[in-house]
């Protein structure tokens, strides 16, 4: 109705730690404000001055290019001053605490800090104790929440509504905090999930998360609307994981054979960055199911909406211009 | 926010008067500033994005030709520190043409503060250089805090700094002003 | 507060319970020189105990008391004034300090500066092997002449089979009990809660309930083979407490105790606390039919109880969860603990308190005419919320803020008060 004010979702969440417990209502509003705000990183100027003035510390104490390098553009395309520290660098070497570390950021004043950290509940701890918005980008094995916002925008540019969606997770998804957030997410907006890979890594008791169980890739491939394929790094596994290589991608690689099998429409996803041979082939990596790079670009949408969403003013009526 | 059990609900234009209202306007625009090719019409979303469609189909029907219409949302260079508690999704930012030399027309529902037309206009900025900017808008309600003006107004009204104002666009539409109990 | 010694006193109007009799009673009790008698002189001081109960007092079979070594999360004083606290007349210090404790010559100095503590009297366990690695005997023999009252791991599971057995095999004719905590350590790996469906849900890795019940079934066969008096100090799941119990069925001399918090925590309160680090713990909380399992084996006499007391610092919990040293305070909320979760069966958290270990320790407590006089007074009906410990340095006490049933009011060792809170 022309002139009419719409009703935006309520926000009065200070940190994003995960996608459990996140309501549809609360993920919705994510992804349409992501979807959105995307249309800044096609302009010529890639900026715009919401941000402008706030503080985001990002703390890596685990290694990662891409994601921080997205975190942070996502911040300075806001306009926001970013700080960032990476566990190499830094006092953790020297035996300082965690909480120490954190505060020191917080005599700083920041405004939100990105924390990737190598164990559970870090992000939690440091939420709990000081005022400003924590953002996980990863936390052990635990919730990587914006991976799996980007992989959910992208499954909706797609195939629209995630409703009655199904979606196969193939690889080692008791150790991905991929995995872990996806499920949570995807339950939230009631599409099902089916996880496939080794009884070592794809245990039946992941049941209880509420998803389905299978143990070889060629159960799953053909009547699911997304393939998401996981990382799978041999030299990362504990002891006696997996067998080899090449019986891994016998068993649940994705090659040409199978995703022939698999919806025309499928969609093939990865959180990158891919083994090519091993979780997939090389045709099917860079073939044209594959939305990796879309991902990618989702992502630092993800990350603007959810640093937009937490940290931006609140503005009232729409109309007091 | 309409509050149903406030002091006072006042009409400020019929329906009928928004529609002459836009007609004139439309028609003014021409006289003005020529062929209408020659201009672009945004409408700030989204009150603003209604009546630049209306404006360029009235232009249509009296020069049979339309200006190219485009929209600009303001959400993410907004200035103002209202407390309200919901926080508005994003609308569309499309301006279907190139920004750098052309002649814009940003037009709004209503011009009150002047801080809505304040991020417009930087907005604008971050695409390009415009020929020229004018303002067109269909109430002005006073109670400025930036120096602007427009250059082309549908209707002055009286308002007090607390009333909200509404605006309906069709034939069930109308201008709408909420006053509070105790005003400020 | 001072430890007085009364040369009489009655406890008027009091009930009280002798579980090894499994005799109870009404009325007034006289503390005499020490000992329980029928009547006192009228000189005795009464103490009004209308409404409380006696029993005898508790004894803790394995509490950290950070000496040496560990002086900041306690020392044998205030270790000594946190059991009487909890109703404890006695506590047994583990050896996993620093120095460990392997040697009877430190354990000699440390017995004699334990001496010198005025709440619960404090003995100690000798560690099994040197420093405690599972690798060496340690000097059993000099720790048991220099006064250890039992031979422990520690809490660090022998991984090597034949050290344990030959660890079994040397204790045995020392006479004094071998308390283990049963585990399988290559199993338990980096694990820090449970392996179930609560580790899914908050990403942590998990300990699987086969570690320890592997534990306990090597444990017992071990037991049963060399014949040496062996007790499993912190058994949490319903297959272990199956195998106890089947071990003692035929006639292995095999005892085993839990955590009283075991009795009211399961591994769901690591997620709705948030990852609260006072709840890591090893051996980890399991799930909710493990705990029933527990209290069930409790109330049936099958299995004792400990505060499975580790105080720690701020410094050490204020840590990710996996990287916070496991361990809770206990010595002080043990009693309400375990009559909460056994609903006020007093009887039954007497005899998983108090009976049960002291005689694993070669004692036995009794509330009878002429016994030692080493009893504990409580309020069986009192309802307060736990807080953090009062006397112990340790600020890890995961029931702190729960409302829990019953409280110690005074604490008495050989005719001596070591606590009280009411008028003695």
């Amino acid at each position: 109705m022309p002139g009419a004010e719409r009703r935006p979702a309520r926000r009065r969440r200070k940190d994003m730690l995960g996608l459990r417990g996140v309501t549809r209502e609360e993920i919705t509003q994510i992804l349409e404000t992501a979807a959105r705000i995307r249309a800044v990183n096609r302009r010529k100027v890639k900026k715009v001055p919401t941000l402008r003035g706030r503080t985001v510390v990002s703390a890596f104490f685990e290694n990662s290019t891409r994601t921080r390098m997205s975190f942070d553009l996502a911040a300075k395309r806001l306009s926001a001053d970013v700080l960032g520290f990476s566990a190499s660098s830094s006092s953790t070497r020297k035996g300082e605490t965690l909480m120490d570390t954190a505060r020191n950021i917080d005599a700083w004043r920041p405004d939100a800090l990105i924390i990737r950290h190598p164990c559970a509940g870090a992000p939690h701890m440091l939420a709990k104790a000081f005022p400003w918005s924590v953002i996980n980008a990863g936390d052990g094995i635990h919730e990587h929440p914006t991976q799996a916002l980007l992989d959910m925008l992208t499954m909706r540019d797609h195939l629209g509504e995630l409703d009655g969606k199904r979606v196969a997770i193939v690889g080692d998804v008791l150790h991905s905090r991929v995995a872990r957030s996806n499920i949570f997410g995807l339950r939230t907006m009631g599409a099902q999930v089916v996880v496939a890979g080794p009884g070592t890594m794809c245990p039946r008791k992941l049941e209880s998360l509420g998803v389905e169980v299978r143990h070889r890739i060629d159960e799953v491939v053909e009547d699911v609307d997304v393939i998401m394929m996981l990382r799978i790094q041999r030299e990362r596994l504990g002891r006696a994981m997996m067998t080899g290589v090449a019986e891994y991608a016998g068993l649940y690689g994705l090659d040409t054979d199978r995703l022939a099998r698999a919806r025309p429409d499928v969609l093939v996803m990865h959180p990158g960055p891919i083994n090519r041979g091993v979780e997939m082939t090389p045709d099917v990596a860079d073939g044209d199911r594959s939305v990796v790079l879309e991902q990618v670009s989702n992502g630092l949408a993800v990350r603007m909406a959810l640093l937009y969403l937490l940290l931006g003013e609140e503005s009232g009526d729409a109309r007091n211009g | 926010m309409v509050d149903d059990n406030n002091a006072g609900r006042t009409l400020g234009m019929t329906a009928g008067e928004v529609q002459r209202t836009i007609r004139r306007l439309a028609i003014e625009l021409v006289e003005r500033l020529g062929d209408p090719s020659s201009f672009v019409l945004v409408g700030v979303v989204t009150g603003g994005a209604s009546l630049a469609r209306l404006l360029a189909d009235e232009i249509g029907r009296v020069e049979h030709c339309c200006p190219t219409v485009g929209s600009v949302d303001i959400t993410l260079y907004r200035d103002d520190l209202y407390t309200g508690l919901e926080k508005p999704v994003l609308g569309d930012t499309e301006l279907p043409f190139e920004v750098g030399g052309a002649g814009i027309v940003l037009v709004d529902d209503v011009l009150f503060t002047g801080r809505t037309v304040r991020a417009a206009l930087e907005e604008l900025w971050d695409y390009g250089r415009p020929a020229w900017i004018k303002l067109a808008v269909l109430v002005d309600r006073g109670h400025r805090e930036l120096p602007i003006a427009a250059d082309f107004v549908g209707r002055c009204l009286a308002t007090d700094r607390s009333d909200r104002v509404h605006v309906h666009f069709g034939d069930n539409g109308g201008v709408h002003i909420d006053s509070t109990a105790e005003a400020g | 507060m001072h430890a007085t010694a009364e040369r009489a006193v009655v406890l008027r109007g009091v009930r009280w319970i002798c579980p090894a009799s499994g005799r109870s009673g009404e009325g007034d009790l006289s503390i005499v020189d020490g000992r329980l008698a029928s009547q006192a002189p009228s000189h005795a001081k009464v103490v009004a105990a209308r409404g409380l109960v006696v029993m005898p007092h508790f004894v803790e079979l394995a509490a950290h008391l950070g000496d040496p070594g560990f002086l900041w999360r306690e020392d044998l004083t205030s270790g000594s004034a946190a059991g009487a606290a909890g109703g404890f007349g006695l506590v047994v210090a583990t050896p996993d300090t620093d120095p460990v404790i392997d040697r009877g010559a430190l354990l000699g100095d440390l017995q004699v500066r334990a001496g010198g503590v005025t709440g619960a009297e404090v003995r100690f366990a000798g560690a099994l092997t040197i420093g405690l690695d599972g690798v060496e005997l340690a000097e059993i023999g000099s720790l048991v002449d220099a006064g250890a009252v039992a031979l422990s791991d520690g809490g660090r599971a022998i991984a090597d089979g034949l050290v344990l057995r030959r660890a079994l095999d040397y204790a045995r004719p020392f006479g004094v009990p071998v308390l283990l905590r049963p585990g399988e350590p290559v199993l338990e790996a980096d694990g820090v809660v449970h392996e179930g469906a609560v580790a899914l849900e908050v990403g942590l890795r998990g300990i699987p309930a086969a570690a320890e019940e592997i534990g306990v079934a090597r444990a017992v066969a071990l037991a049963r083979q060399t014949g040496a008096r062996v007790h499993l100090h912190s058994i949490t799941t319903a297959q272990s407490v199956a195998q106890v119990r089947e071990a003692r069925r035929q006639g292995v001399l095999l005892s085993a105790s839990t955590a009283a918090r075991a009795l009211l925590l399961t591994d769901a309160d690591v997620d709705r606390s948030d990852y609260d680090t006072s709840l890591r713990l090893t051996p980890p909380l399991r799930p909710e039919a493990d705990r029933l399992a527990l209290v069930e084996a409790v109330r049936a006499g099958d299995v004792c109880l400990t505060s499975a007391h580790f105080p720690l610092s701020r410094v050490e919990k204020e840590h990710e969860f996996e990287r916070a040293m496991p361990g809770a305070a206990g010595l002080e909320t043990a009693f309400s603990a375990a009559l909460t979760a056994l609903e006020g069966d007093l009887v039954a958290v007497a005899r998983a308190l108090a009976v049960g270990p002291g005689q694993l320790l070669g004692r036995q407590p009794r509330i009878e005419d002429g016994a030692k006089a080493n009893l504990v007074l409580v309020d069986p009906n009192s309802a307060a919320e736990a807080t953090q410990p009062q006397h112990s340095r340790g600020v890890n006490e995961p029931l702190a803020g729960r409302v829990l049933r019953g409280r110690v009011m005074a604490t008495m060792v050989a005719g001596r008060w070591v606590h009280f809170s009411i008028d003695v």
